[in-house]
Order: C-alpha cells, then structure tokens, then sequence
C-alpha cells in the first residue's frame, strides 16, 4: 500500500567548504505524527530545520511537503508550511492583531477569510485582549502565542517549530500540548526542535535524535520507551527484608539473570541482555508465596534516554 | 492586489510622529531660506528699480539642490536598513517561509521608502511656489523636477537595496550604501576629471561613466530648466565631452533611462540575495550558503 507523508525528507546533505553539516538525512512524517527532534549542539538540527522551510537548499537530496518539492517548487511547498524560529520574529512596533493580519497578508489571506481566520485564531489561542496591544509590550509567552497562531494562519498541513516551549508558563506548556494533540488530530504533521525534551514527552508521538548531521535513530516514541524500558532493571519491592533475602536467593541462580541488587525492601534484577523473562520471574514469586507491592521495569525519562543514546558509543 | 510589505512599511512610517516632525522641520528650513532670499532680492531691487528676476530662479534652484542633497542622505537611511533590519530581528526568514517572491518583497521596500521620500518632496511644493510670485518656472516644470528626483530616488533606493539583501547587519549595509553612493555621486565625477587628461579625447568613455552619477544628472536638468545651456556645455567641455554628440545633447534622457535602467538590474540582483534556491524568473544564479 501506497504511505503517503506530509513531509518526505529524501538523502539531504549540506555542507560548507570541507564541513559536513548534514550527512544522508532522510525521514517521513506521516499525517498526525508529532516529531521532537533533537541533538547536541551543532548536530544539524537549525540547519535541517532550515532547509524544510525553504531557506536554505541542500547540496544534495530532495524535500517534499505534500507532494510539492521544497527544493523545485518551493514557492507552492512554502504555502503548506507553518515555521515558527527560536527567535520569535516579532514586529515590535506591531499591534498583535496587526501582526497576523499582516503575515496573513503575505500568505495570500485577505478579506473576510482572513478576518475570519485571525478571529478564530484569537479565540483559541486567548489573544483577543492582547490584539490591541504592542508586541513589544507583551511577555515572552504571549508572543510565542502570537508566532505560533501565525504559523496557523494559513493552515498548513507541515508544523516547523524550533524551541517551542522556551518561554511558555506551565500553563502556556499544557495548552500547547493540547493544540498540538488537536492539530495531530486533525491530520497535521509538527517538527518541533528542542533540547527540553522532559517537556515534549507528553506531546510528541516520535522522536529523532541527531549526532554529526546524521539523523541517528528516528522512532515512535512508545518503541522507543519500550525497548529502553526492556534494558532497565527490574525492580522488585517486598513486603519485609525477609522476603526479599529469599527472593533474592530464589532468583539468583537462574541463567537469565545477570545480578541482583539488594537494596532494603526493594531487589534490583538485571537481566542477561536480550532476555525479557519478566513474566517467568513474576510467576514464579507467586508459586513460592512471595508477595510483591510493585513488580516492573523502571520507567525511563526521555530526557535520559537521550543522554543514553548520546553516550553509547555506536551512536 | 496589495503588497503587505509595502503597507506595513508605510504604516509603520506615516504613523510614527518623527515623520511628522521630519516634514514640520524641514519646510520650515526650507520657508526660512526661501522667505530670506525673496526679501534679500526685494531689498535689493528697491522701489522703482528693475526687479531682477534671476535672483528668484536662484531661490528655485537652491531649493531643488536641498531636496536633492536630502534625497541622496534619506534614501538609504530608509532603504540600507530595509531588509538586513528584518534579518537582524529575525523576521525575513518568517516572511521567506510565506511564500510571498522575493521580488515582491523588494518591490514592498523599495515602493514604500520613495512614497515616504516623495512625500517629504511634495510637502516642500508651497515652498517651492514662491517662484511662481515672479514667475520664471511653470507648474509642468515642478512636476518634471519631482520626475526626476523620483527616477534618482529609485535608482539609489536600488542601489541600498543590494546591500541590504546581502548583509548580515543594518550597520555593514548602510556604510556600504552611502560609500558606494559617495562613489557615484562624487567618484565618478572625480575619475572623470582625472581621467580626461590621462585619456585626453575619450569623450565616449567619460559621458558613459557620467551617465550613471544622479549629481551629473540634476545638475544638467536644473540648469537646463534654468536656460543655462552654456554651463551645462562647459562642464561636459571641461571633462572633453563634445557636446555636438547625440548622447551629449540628450544627455539628460539618455542618463535617467540608464540609472532606470540599473535600477531595474539592482532590483533583480537584490531579489537574488533573497532567494534561497537562487532562482529567479525560472533561472537559476546560485543557491544559499
């Protein structure tokens, strides 16, 4: 069966002189998936996030938003693309209604689509006291709210957002959190580059994370938290020492665990990797009449996640 | 259809109160030296006298070489700035993403920085009437003046513009434009005159780089406006330009068509700087570092 993605990201590389700065990037974005990218510093990301816009050409490879390339047609391409930079790209000398209705303007939104467009942006996104206002006026979160309501105005079936979350309150964080859901919903596809990953982790239904301009692993996120969560070690917590002395000693013997950790109430199984004896384990306890009050892999942090994959040598 | 880099451009400068003040100190320099040098050739002509009507043309010509000198200073404060600002704050990438030509934004800029000038002109026009008192231009010659300085206006617009479409900052873009403004408007008047004794009859080569100066060019309309032929003559004679030429007699038309010209060329090369896939009108030039 025919995929079709929202964006296609065909064997992109870029470099400047001798500089590799992207190597063989390629990926799809399938309709409704929330990517969160990320990488060191210097690992491509800015400029692979620039190149999706239109703002800067590979040497190599193709970009297809839709079914238009970025790099042939990019004008057609741009008109189904939303960027939001890191830096918010604000007017300071702008009313915030003004601002969008401007950049509205440019997109080719005018009359009483436009109005229409900009008054229901408004509302959703809580601005309609501030659209009076001067954006220079506002706090950091409300014009992060005004750049990203304008990368909706034309809506665009591609989301590019760089450092969404830098300057959202808690309550700015959930209610993007919410859009993003809805926007996934309704078929919309968002790119959003961040190091914070801790607080995409309830949003993004993928991630990517990049090394030396190579875009080094790309997953669902729920693959991926689950083939992490399998390399943890299982924690066993027991009612009393005694019973975990003899759990203890009833598992130690067994092939498939590494070692074991005894740490007062609680008993830390390492298995032999490759090995996801889990259920055995638990049945077993149970034969032998020992209770358990929690039974379960240790949940893993996107965030260390992350930092374990950047460390392991192959990545 | 409406270009929205050239409303919010004009926008932003119309509802600025330094556009105001701007016009508000400006005519009155202009109405106080206008007034003084009316009252000195009255005084001068006294009661009873011959009224000496040259004086009043002079108030014409000197008020025609101010708004000149302020056309050269303000448009490449309004138009050096215009996109490498928008780089510095981090808006020309938003605009580049809307997919909006990039020729169209330049256009946005360039439109809105002469409708800014021109209008700094036109407010200068109840000054400039008081030739009108004795006579000696006619309401068509005003108009031609504005002609012109709106031709050169463009021309130097155009001319920022590239610089602004290629540097990374504000401050790069504007030394650059007035320096290479500098050169047009006075190099090329210098290496004229250098050169002509260095090349001595070369008069095709000298009228070819002076085609291309705006100083070269209003001087030759003012004093053409002004019947002054014979100064006309004897600059062009002093640089070893035959003035029985066909260029030499047209010279004025001849320049304005060439700095339209380059300014045509100017604009395209300042789209350029713009287009990241370095395409434009279908060909492709380069692709962005």
């Amino acid at each position: 069966m025919d995929v079709r993605y929202n964006l296609l990201v065909n064997h992109i590389s870029k470099g400047y002189g001798e500089q590799r700065i992207l190597e063989d990037v390629s990926f799809g974005l399938l309709p409704g998936e929330i990517l969160a990218l990320s990488g060191e510093n210097g690992a491509g990301k800015t400029t692979l996030m620039r190149i999706l816009a239109g703002l800067l050409m590979p040497d190599q490879g193709d970009v297809l938003v839709g079914d238009r390339s970025m790099i042939k047609e990019s004008r057609r391409a741009k008109q189904l693309i939303g960027y939001a930079p890191e830096q918010f790209g604000i007017y300071d000398s702008m009313r915030g209604r003004e601002y969008l209705e401007y950049y509205g303007a440019a997109c080719g939104l005018t009359g009483l689509r436009a109005r229409r467009r900009i008054e229901s942006l408004m509302d959703y996104f809580m601005l309609n006291e501030a659209g009076e206002q001067y954006l220079s006026r506002m706090s950091a979160g409300m014009k992060q709210r005004f750049s990203i309501a304008r990368c909706l105005l034309h809506d665009p079936m591609l989301l590019l957002l760089d450092e969404p979350l830098n300057c959202l309150d808690p309550q700015g964080q959930n209610d993007f959190g919410s859009l993003m859901r809805s926007l996934s919903e309704r078929g919309k596809s968002v790119l959003i580059s961040s190091h914070n990953l801790s607080q995409l982790e309830g949003i993004c239904t993928s991630v990517g994370f990049m090394k030396g301009g190579r875009l080094r692993r790309k997953e669902m996120l729920e693959k991926l938290m689950e083939d992490a969560q399998r390399n943890n070690p299982l924690l066993i917590r027991l009612p009393d020492r005694y019973q975990a002395r003899r759990a203890a000693s009833l598992l130690r013997p067994l092939s498939y665990v590494k070692s074991i950790a005894i740490d007062g109430l609680s008993l830390m199984v390492t298995m032999v990797p490759g090995q996801d004896r889990d259920r055995e384990i638990l049945e077993l306890l149970l034969r032998e009449q020992i209770a358990t009050f929690f039974f379960g892999r240790e949940k893993i942090r996107l965030e260390e996640l992350f930092i374990r994959l950047n460390q392991e040598e192959k990545l | 259809m409406k270009n929205p880099v050239y409303v919010r451009e004009v926008t932003r400068s119309m509802r600025a109160p330094r556009m105001l003040l701007s016009i508000f100190l400006f005519n009155l320099l202009l109405a106080a030296v206008g007034v003084f040098l009316l009252n000195a050739a009255m005084e001068e002509t006294g009661s009873g006298s011959r009224m000496d009507y040259s004086a009043v043309l002079r108030l014409y010509q000197l008020i025609a070489c101010v708004e000149w000198g302020l056309m050269v200073v303000m448009m490449p404060v309004l138009t050096a700035g215009s996109i490498s600002g928008e780089r510095e704050r981090g808006t020309l990438d938003i605009l580049l993403t809307t997919g909006m030509p990039e020729i169209s934004i330049i256009f946005g800029k360039l439109l809105a920085a002469l409708s800014i000038i021109m209008t700094l002109l036109f407010s200068t026009l109840p000054v400039l009437s008081l030739v009108f008192i004795y006579g000696g231009i006619r309401f068509l010659g005003l108009i031609r003046l504005f002609l012109v300085l709106l031709v050169m206006a463009a021309y130097v617009g155009s001319v920022c513009l590239v610089f602004s479409a290629y540097a990374k900052t504000m401050t790069f873009s504007l030394i650059c434009s007035y320096a290479v403004i500098l050169c047009i408007t006075f190099g090329t008047i210098f290496a004229a005159y250098l050169l002509f004794p260095v090349i001595g009859g070369g008069t095709g080569f000298m009228s070819h780089i002076l085609l291309l100066n705006p100083t070269v060019t209003f001087l030759v309309f003012i004093y053409e406006q002004m019947g002054e032929f014979g100064i006309v003559a004897g600059l062009m004679g002093q640089i070893g330009m035959d003035q029985s030429g066909f260029l030499e007699r047209h010279f004025l038309e001849f320049s304005l068509a060439a700095q339209l010209l380059v300014s045509a060329l100017l604009i395209w090369a300042a789209s350029l700087g713009l287009s990241p896939s370095g395409r434009i009108f279908g060909f492709r030039f380069h692709a962005r570092r």
